[in-house]
């Protein structure tokens, strides 16, 4: 099958930055792919480049099987959504989502018609005849979001639509541009540095730092099997073990973690590692059990309660264990079982969920 | 302050005194409207001045805005730090630019044996007075007004969004598109404030034309100048100046009040 | 440009291109021209190209005594006004930009007055105004002359900068236990330090420049330079008033460098 969208080695050199490194990455049709990183990973930048307002240092990019480094924005048939929405303030509502489809001469009924649709998308109908900055953030998102999809774009480009708005908002949002995309089956680059966000809404996500992709696919994946510290850290929180391989087979390896104690983790399929090597084992912190005398799993370590934090629907225990801190996530059934300070607690977990992470 | 109102003051109310030979200026306290009339009723020749005074400072500054426009985008939007910085720092240096050197700097060029007759004595054509021309005061003029002009819509083009201009040409609109559309439309009102700006400037200039028009194009400024040093008619000056600076002070209100009415729509 | 970009792209961008490098080519050459003819051996005007090369038109504006005295009067007048306009513009953007008060809008109408008036009107209404006054004294009188015509660009020099000034850091000073007085001494002078030397600047070149208001102050024995060559320029066109042209045109170098190293040249544009 040959991608709908495909990136080759494209590089973007800012003086003497390289701000993005040999990016390479293949989308189907319909598919949504998050670029997710913190701020300055080149995220950003790579959405621009496929928009055609960065000219690649090198590399090329390809819409439809067909290459189009040389064409400049208005040629391509992308629609970019804009964190600043990027409203136009003298124009209505109207024209503003209208604007796209001008461009390409449409006629006017036609552009009626379309227009229409696309506030529907949005649930703005009714709102034509109103100006930006008579709309509130959400609306004017949503507005930015109805022009993009008007013109029917080979592909989507959203950069971090969501950041300006609120947290209780952003999340129904989210929701609501997934929905959209997949009613359209319109493919889809969505940037963010939210890594909840991620999750939720990508088909498949490309995860990167420092201008590289340093992990790509789906949620679950990157989420469940992390390759790098960088990406057990960055997505989900991780408890990092430092140790080293005593033994490895193919179904279970064995790490040493220093006073003797020993724990057990899953081994990677794609790599072997060695005795003696140094590793580091990741552990989510809502993946730990933690009680008073253990329940007998073959990971267990002994420790005393340092903090309790209570969030509402979650506490979240420190445990002390010796020279390192283990973050621990529970849901609260009531608050007579919550541990207490000073408690000395045994933490468990299954081997299922021990990913060894190579150690940088 | 107070004396530059007080003094303004005076000069309205001079303007309706009576012109007593000898006396420089008087302290009478008579009211009359002959001066207005000697100069704008009798004869047709100061309306003529002001007539030339407008119509010459209007093309200088229609030419002006329109060639700093591109320098003063260029400022702002070029991608290149080096344009950005060259073409900046010409501009301001230039601003700064005594308005002397200017007008000096002209006449080298305009005049007699200057930089254009040199060049076309040498190409066998004969000697031409272009000094004392309209077109070599418009020239001295829009010399003058570029800098000035360049400075003031800076501010205006800056104000657009170039989000706004990425978006539009990320929706098909051509570069071209995209500047009619949008970056046009969104600085057309600090575009006019400081075309009315730089008119105003342009109207009041004195030692341009004093030079360039060579003593046969006049524009207000001298004329009031000219005929108060001629003699010394304090009077006759102060009416000549209320005249100058309404009619400038009414075309600017006027062409922007009805600018703002075209544009009302978005502001 | 790739062929992708539209006709119309591509033509205008030739276009703009055409027009930009005309305009500055435009606005630098003709500076080139006076400094060519500064260095004319000849006693006048005469055709191009230069027979020679001759400092005699420097030496002649050097040693004249009406042109270096006009000199020293433009300096010390430029000086004082520019000093003077810049302290009055201090207090006057401060309560304009801090405070709200009823007649604030007319009051800055005011003062930025002069910038719409012709120089030569306010210079004739002057030069009534203080006659009737009794002020004889030239130098008094342009000296007024100047402040008011250089207030306003200090005025507006000065309001850019104190606009976007962060109030909590006077805040944070007066709730550590500074005075009004010694806030605006120790925290908002010291910022919006630039913009000040700025308007001096400003103040200083502008009042350089004038002839129209000064031609009608002066007196026989008190004028300033660009008077002086005005009068010069009445009788004769010789190169001195270019080798003057070329001095002055250092100094403005040397505004472009203030400029620069203090307030910087993008924020004096307003970029």
């Amino acid at each position: 099958m040959s991608a709908y969208l495909e990136l080759v080695a494209l590089s973007k050199r800012f003086g003497s930055s390289l701000v993005v490194d040999s990016v390479s990455l293949q989308m189907g049709k319909g598919e949504l792919l998050t670029l997710l990183g913190p701020s300055g990973c080149g995220k950003t930048t790579t959405l621009r480049m496929i928009a055609g307002f960065e000219m690649p240092t090198s590399g090329d990019i390809y819409i439809k099987g067909e290459r189009v480094n040389d064409k400049p924005p208005y040629r391509r048939n992308t629609a970019m959504v804009f964190q600043s929405y990027a409203l136009f303030p003298h124009m209505t509502i109207f024209k503003n989502v209208a604007f796209g489809l001008e461009m390409r001469k449409e006629s006017r009924q036609n552009i009626g018609q379309r227009v229409g649709h696309a506030l529907d998308l949005v649930q703005l109908r009714g709102f034509e005849d109103r100006y930006p900055r008579q709309l509130s953030g959400g609306q004017q998102q949503r507005v930015a979001l109805a022009r993009a999809l008007a013109v029917e774009p080979d592909i989507l480009l959203l950069d971090e639509p969501l950041s300006n708005i609120d947290q209780k908002l952003r999340q129904q949002m989210r929701l609501e541009i997934k929905a959209i995309q997949r009613r359209l089956g319109i493919t889809t680059v969505y940037v963010t540095h939210d890594q909840g966000e991620a999750l939720v809404i990508s088909d498949r996500l490309a995860v990167m730092n420092k201008g590289r992709i340093v992990q790509a696919g789906s949620p679950s994946e990157v989420y469940e099997s992390p390759r790098s510290r960088f990406v057990a850290d960055f997505i989900g929180e991780a408890n990092l073990i430092t140790g080293t391989v005593l033994k490895s087979n193919k179904t279970r390896v064995e790490v040493g973690i220093g006073d003797g104690q020993v724990v057990f983790a899953l081994p990677d399929p794609e790599k072997s590692v060695r005795e003696k090597e140094r590793v580091l084992v990741s552990i989510r912190p809502e993946r730990i059990q933690i009680s008073k005398t253990g329940l007998g799993e073959r990971n267990s370590l002994v420790g005393t309660v340092e903090e309790v934090i209570y969030i509402g629907s979650n506490v979240r225990y420190h445990i002390g264990l010796g020279k390192s801190i283990m973050v621990v996530d529970k849901q609260v059934i009531s608050l007579d079982t919550l541990h207490q300070v000073g408690d000395k607690v045994v933490v468990e977990w299954s081997e299922a969920n021990a990913i060894l992470v190579p150690a940088e | 302050m107070f004396p530059f109102l007080g003094a303004l003051v005076m000069l309205i109310v001079e303007s309706f005194q009576t012109y007593i030979h000898g006396g420089i200026i008087q302290v009478s306290y008579s009211f009359t409207l002959e001066n207005y009339v000697t100069y704008f009723g009798k004869t047709f020749v100061y309306y003529g001045f002001l007539w030339d005074t407008i119509r010459l400072a209007g093309i200088a500054v229609v030419i002006s805005v329109l060639m700093a426009y591109p320098m003063a985008y260029k400022i702002i939007r070029s991608k290149s730090k080096m344009v950005k910085k060259i073409l900046l720092t010409t501009t301001i240096a230039l601003f700064f630019v005594s308005t002397t050197t200017k007008v000096y700097s002209w006449v080298v060029i305009l005049g007699d044996a200057g930089v254009v007759n040199s060049i076309m004595m040498f190409l066998g054509f004969h000697q031409t007075r272009y000094l004392g021309s309209d077109a070599a005061i418009i020239i001295g003029l829009i010399y003058f007004l570029i800098p000035i002009a360049t400075l003031a819509l800076i501010g205006p083009i800056k104000n657009v969004d170039p989000l706004l201009e990425q978006g539009a040409m990320n929706l098909g609109a051509t570069m071209t598109k995209t500047f009619l559309r949008i970056t046009l439309p969104l600085s057309m009102p600090g575009i006019i404030a400081s075309t009315l700006l730089v008119y105003a400037i342009g109207v009041s200039s004195f030692i341009i034309p004093a030079f360039l028009g060579r003593g046969l194009v006049f524009m207000m400024a001298n004329v009031i100048y000219k005929r108060f040093s001629e003699t010394f008619n304090y009077p006759g000056g102060a009416a000549l100046s209320v005249v100058l600076v309404g009619t400038t002070l009414f075309m600017a209100y006027g062409i922007g009040a009805i600018m703002m009415k075209k544009m009302r729509g978005f502001r | 440009m790739a062929s992708h970009y539209s006709i119309t792209d591509r033509l205008g961008r030739v276009a703009v291109s055409v027009v930009l490098a005309f305009t500055f080519l435009f606005l630098v050459l003709p500076l080139a021209a006076t400094l060519m003819i500064s260095f004319d051996p000849r006693a006048y005007l005469a055709y191009l190209p230069l027979p020679g090369f001759s400092l005699r038109w420097y030496q002649s504006f050097l040693e004249s005594p009406r042109f270096m005295d006009g000199l020293r009067i433009s300096l010390l007048i430029g000086g004082i006004a520019a000093m003077t306009s810049t302290i009055v513009a201090i207090f006057a953007s401060y309560s304009m930009v801090r405070y709200d008060f009823k007649g604030k809008e007319t009051l800055n109408t005011i003062f930025l007055s002069p910038m719409i008036v012709p120089e030569v009107v306010t210079g004739f209404a002057l030069l009534g105004f203080l006659t009737i006054l009794g002020l004889r004294a030239s130098f008094v009188k342009l000296l007024i002359g100047h402040i008011i015509i250089v207030l306003p660009y200090a005025i507006r020099t000065v309001s850019a900068t104190l606009v976007g000034f962060d109030r909590s850091l006077e805040e944070a000073a007066l709730n550590l236990r500074a005075t009004p007085v010694q806030t605006f001494l120790k925290v908002t002078l010291p910022l919006i330090k630039p913009g000040v030397i700025a308007a001096v600047v400003f103040a200083f070149a502008t009042s350089l420049d004038d002839v129209a208001v000064s031609i009608f102050l002066v007196d026989p024995f008190t004028t300033t330079l660009p008077v002086a060559l005005f009068a010069y320029m009445k009788a004769k066109f010789d190169p001195t008033v270019a080798a003057a042209s070329i001095l002055l045109t250092g100094f403005t170098f040397g505004f472009i460098l203030a400029l620069e190293k203090t307030l910087g040249l993008d924020r004096f544009a307003g970029i």
